[in-house]
């Protein structure tokens, strides 16, 4: 029974961030990412619900499209990286010769090893003049599928020894079968809840190389309305609404996803 | 029993050298991706930095533009092949000369990075040792009085702080010590470079690393915290816990079990989270100023200096992985499982 | 004969949020010195927390609602078990004159340290003894009761499951308590392993003398092995009496279907087995609980509880078919 209320409320709450992301920018009045639309440095009012920033858009509006962009680069993350996680973690689970395994492994540990971000940092650096969206999404997913690839190569391994595989393989069932048929349903429990987790890694990430200013700056992201934000001084000049509401947004998002990948998780007994 | 006498340290001595191998090949495959990342490029670097030279004023006549341009190019060795550009670069390794810093030429990368150097790992030794430390103790505390009310709010605040991007967490402490709190003033980048154990160093040391290191320890021992409760709750149940229970062991023995079993994993992990600390690092030092590899990388970037970027990344990626090689020699040790194999 | 220990009328159960397992049910047993006291019955009958209360070892969800349970010691000396705290029992009851031997024993000795500190720890414990000292006693200990004194050095993922079992069974020993609980010990052991496991801890009660109260669901073990026996049945010990006699002639309903299922040398008909489930001891039947599953059941099986009555010397049943 407290589960369910408690889920209740955390869809809700994701609900409530997925209609300002999604529906409400069909309703904006404007292209809020465009400058001097609105009065200067207002604060939040009935007007003007979020306030305005220094150069002049609306805080509502600008985060209704910035939450859009970073959700969709989240998921566009989680899912490349998912994929590419899944197909190696299978296959070095399951792969017979012991020296392609060491290969596939190896990889995979190494790239858990390497300091994900000063590469993401040069990466993005380099590539700052073509960045959109779905690079960084793109760029983002060369660091994001190793951790879950770790662990569905090692979920596979346990599952490989447990009673019931040896017992099936002996009663005539193929491997391919049993994979199929056992380990999927399983497997899927698992990648669900960590596609969550890679959406809010991707989401946290994003905002991250937009801090160092290196994101799509004129592409409205949370991320680019904080390095915005911090660039303008708002916070010195006592417009703390431009870094606060962002701020705001991605962490009520994040806790909440995290709060329905625990639920999920419990739910499903994939932990 | 004979046989086990005499077969018992090998599966150590196979462990190490596992290990060993394990160790050399990520770095290697480390630096490699390291090495493409940074050939990556859609812009030639030398266009990049003369562009540089002329936003920054300088006038140049098209012959010199193309005589620097060849300049350049020689220094970083960019006219060679791409596998000659690599062996070399693998060379630079091995002797840790990366050649000269083209920010602040003519001076040799690698006393640049000896200059930050200390910084990044006082403030990392600090913060990493004393959030495990918290962590670990907090969370087993809590898992053996989990019927308590404070262990369950210690839980719930973990709870919404470890999903919380460590940028955000850094950014809001850093604005709420530097602007509403004003305690933080006057650190920046400015003076205190050189690295002593004077006491007015230390003094000043400490008034610098707070802060940033409140910051990671904050986050990070909320997830050792959380990661600690789980394990210290499993093995709580676990036969050999229940056991001891059973042959009316004094709390403080089977406190003594549950801590010491739940920490071998813990250590583990502790040897694969490296590489993201290290990134926290790099947000840490960027947001509060603080004179470190962190900051040195992000200079390097954005100045499109290849050496010193190459340099700092490289010595980042065997400074992890020869922590975690340490911290895999040394697990043994505390597991006899893996000492005297089998199990 | 000399009593060890009185249980007297012992409710208890396990007490969740909304539910309550009636696992023990008003059960009284007396254990006599130097014999081996076999409890019976099938899994989820309650065998286990009966042995758990028998202890003392009472902690939530478990709860112990009724009931006294006394152990007089060797030295004559006399402990209400139910009425102690477990500090206190820990203090001056347990292992010096009762100690256990839990479920899935060759599992239960921790991972991480050798053997021989398994044995300091509890000279430690309950002697205040210094390490090098109860190294040395471990040491002198495990050669009198015959088992390789190189164990000691080993870590316990180095011995055999059997070894194992038998480092379990001489740290029970250790301090010569007046009764050792023995539930379901070799259940996790190959059948050889398991009879050599049991030829060890009989042996050891022959010289000691004690009581050992063995749970086993397994009845060729009792026959084997126990002096007296109990056979329980959702949370009632429904018959009592010598082992042999029992065997001889079973008295209870359900003592008759558990004897008639063994298989016998030469007896090639078809074995049959008890018709239904043991009940949901969430929900016990009224009345007599085993009246659902009873071939001879009467109206009253299902409205009174049986009285646990006398029916020859040493022998007790609770079933309808014998009140007069």
């Amino acid at each position: 029974m407290k589960i369910t209320k408690s889920l209740a409320i955390t869809i809700g709450v994701l609900a409530a961030h997925l209609i300002f992301a999604y529906v409400l920018p069909y309703f904006a009045p404007y292209d809020p990412r465009r400058w001097a639309t609105v009065p200067r440095d207002m604060p939040p009012s009935t007007a003007f619900l979020f306030g305005t920033t220094t150069v002049g858009q609306d805080l509502f509006w600008l985060s209704s499209y910035a939450l859009r962009n970073s959700i969709t680069l989240g998921i566009l993350t989680a899912s490349v990286s998912i994929l590419i996680a899944f197909l190696l973690g299978a296959t070095a689970g399951f792969v017979k010769n012991p020296a392609l395994h060491n290969i596939l492994t190896l990889c995979i540990d190494s790239f858990s090893l390497i300091p994900g971000l000063p590469a993401l940092i040069v990466l993005t650096y380099s590539w700052r003049k073509y960045l959109s969206p779905i690079l960084i999404a793109l760029i983002l997913s060369i660091f994001g599928w190793a951790w879950p690839s770790r662990s569905v190569r090692s979920l596979i391994l346990s599952l490989r020894e447990r009673p019931f595989t040896h017992t099936a393989l002996l009663s005539g069932y193929s491997m391919i079968e049993i994979f199929f048929k056992e380990y999927l349903p399983y497997i899927i429990k698992w990648l669900a809840v960590s596609f969550l987790g890679l959406l809010t890694w991707a989401i946290g990430m994003e905002t991250t190389i937009a801090v160092f200013g290196l994101s799509t700056l004129e592409e409205a992201t949370i991320g680019s309305i904080l390095y915005w934000a911090l660039q303008y001084q708002a916070i010195l000049r006592g417009i703390w609404w431009w870094p606060i509401i962002p701020i705001l947004l991605l962490t009520t998002l994040i806790v909440t996803i995290y709060q329905l990948s625990n639920m999920i998780g419990e739910l499903l007994g994939a932990r | 029993m004979k046989k086990m006498e005499s077969r018992k340290f090998k599966p150590l001595i196979a462990h190490m050298l596992s290990r060993l191998l394990f160790f050399l090949l990520t770095v290697w495959i480390g630096l490699t991706v390291t090495f493409i990342i940074s050939r990556a490029n859609p812009v030639d670097p030398s266009v990049t930095l003369i562009s540089r030279l002329l936003s920054m004023g300088a006038h140049l006549r098209p012959e010199e533009i193309l005589a620097m341009k060849q300049q350049i190019m020689e220094l970083y060795g960019l006219e060679k092949p791409p596998y000659l550009q690599y062996l070399s670069f693998l060379k630079g390794v091995l002797s840790g000369n990366f050649g000269p810093s083209f920010t602040s030429f003519p001076t040799p990368v690698i006393d640049l990075i000896y200059n930050s150097l200390p910084w990044t790992i006082l403030m990392l030794g600090f913060s990493t040792i004393l959030s495990w430390v918290i962590g670990n103790i907090i969370g087993v505390l809590a898992a053996i009085f989990s019927k308590k009310r404070i262990s369950r709010a210690l839980e719930w605040i973990a709870m919404s702080l470890y999903p919380v991007p460590y940028v955000i967490l850094a950014l809001l402490l850093f604005l709420l010590f530097s602007l509403v709190i004003p305690i933080y003033k006057g650190v920046g980048g400015a003076g205190m470079t050189k690295f002593s154990l004077s006491f007015s160093f230390i003094a000043e040391a400490f008034k610098r690393l707070s802060i940033p290191a409140i910051s990671i320890i904050m986050l990070s021992a909320a997830s050792w915290f959380l990661s600690m409760k789980a394990l210290a709750l499993s093995v709580k149940g676990e036969d050999f816990v229940n056991y001891a229970v059973i042959r009316g062991l004094r709390r403080k023995t089977i406190i003594k079990y549950v801590t010491r079993h739940s920490l071998l994993p813990q250590i583990t992990a502790l040897a694969l989270s490296l590489g993201y600390i290290f990134n926290g690092a790099l947000i840490t030092e960027h947001i509060f100023s603080y004179p470190g590899l962190g900051r040195l990388l992000y200079q390097a970037i954005t100045g499109a200096d290849y050496n010193l970027m190459l340099g700092i990344l490289s010595y980042s990626i065997v400074g992890v992985a020869t922590a975690a090689l340490i911290l895999d020699l040394i697990y043994p040790l505390i597991d006899p499982r893996i000492r005297y194999g089998g199990g | 004969m000399d009593l060890v220990l009185r249980g007297l009328n012992i409710k208890g159960g396990y007490e969740m949020s909304k539910v309550y397992v009636d696992a023990v049910n008003n059960v009284s047993l007396e254990l006599y010195k130097n014999e081996i006291f076999g409890v019976a019955g099938e899994s989820g009958c309650g065998k286990s927390t009966l042995v758990k209360i028998l202890y003392g070892y009472i902690e939530p969800p478990l709860k112990l609602k009724s009931g006294s349970i006394e152990l007089y010691s060797n030295d004559e000396k006399s402990f209400m078990i139910s009425s102690l705290s477990l500090d206190d029992l820990r203090k001056t009851v347990w292992w010096k004159h009762i100690s256990y031997i839990p479920q899935n024993s060759m599992n239960v000795l921790n991972p991480t340290t050798r053997v021989k500190d398994h044995f300091a720890e509890m000279y430690k414990t309950y002697t205040g003894m210094k390490k090098k000292e109860a190294y040395a006693m471990a040491r002198k200990y495990v050669e009198d009761f015959g088992l390789p004194s190189d164990a000691l050095q080993a870590f316990p993922h180095q011995l055999s499951g059997g070894m194992r079992q038998r480092i379990v069974i001489a740290v029970a020993l250790l301090l010569q308590p007046a009764m050792v609980l023995a539930d379901e010990p070799t259940s996790a052991l190959d059948v050889i392993n398991q009879r050599a496991a049991l030829m060890f801890l009989k042996k050891a009660q022959e010289r000691l003398k004690n009581t050992i109260v063995l749970v086993s669901h397994d009845m060729g073990i009792h026959s084997v092995l126990t002096d007296r026996m109990g056979v329980m049945y959702a949370g009632n010990i429904v018959e009592v009496g010598g082992t042999q006699a029992i065997f001889e002639k079973p008295l209870h309903p359900y003592t008759e279907a558990l004897i008639e299922s063994l298989p016998r040398l030469g007896d090639k008909s078809q074995r049959t087995g008890l018709k239904g489930q043991p009940p949901d001891l969430r929900q016990p039947p009224s009345g007599c609980r085993f009246h659902p599953r009873c071939p001879y059941s009467k109206p009253i099986c299902q409205k009174e509880e049986p009285e646990h009555g006398k029916r020859e010397k040493d022998r007790r049943v609770s079933c309808w078919i014998y009140a007069s």
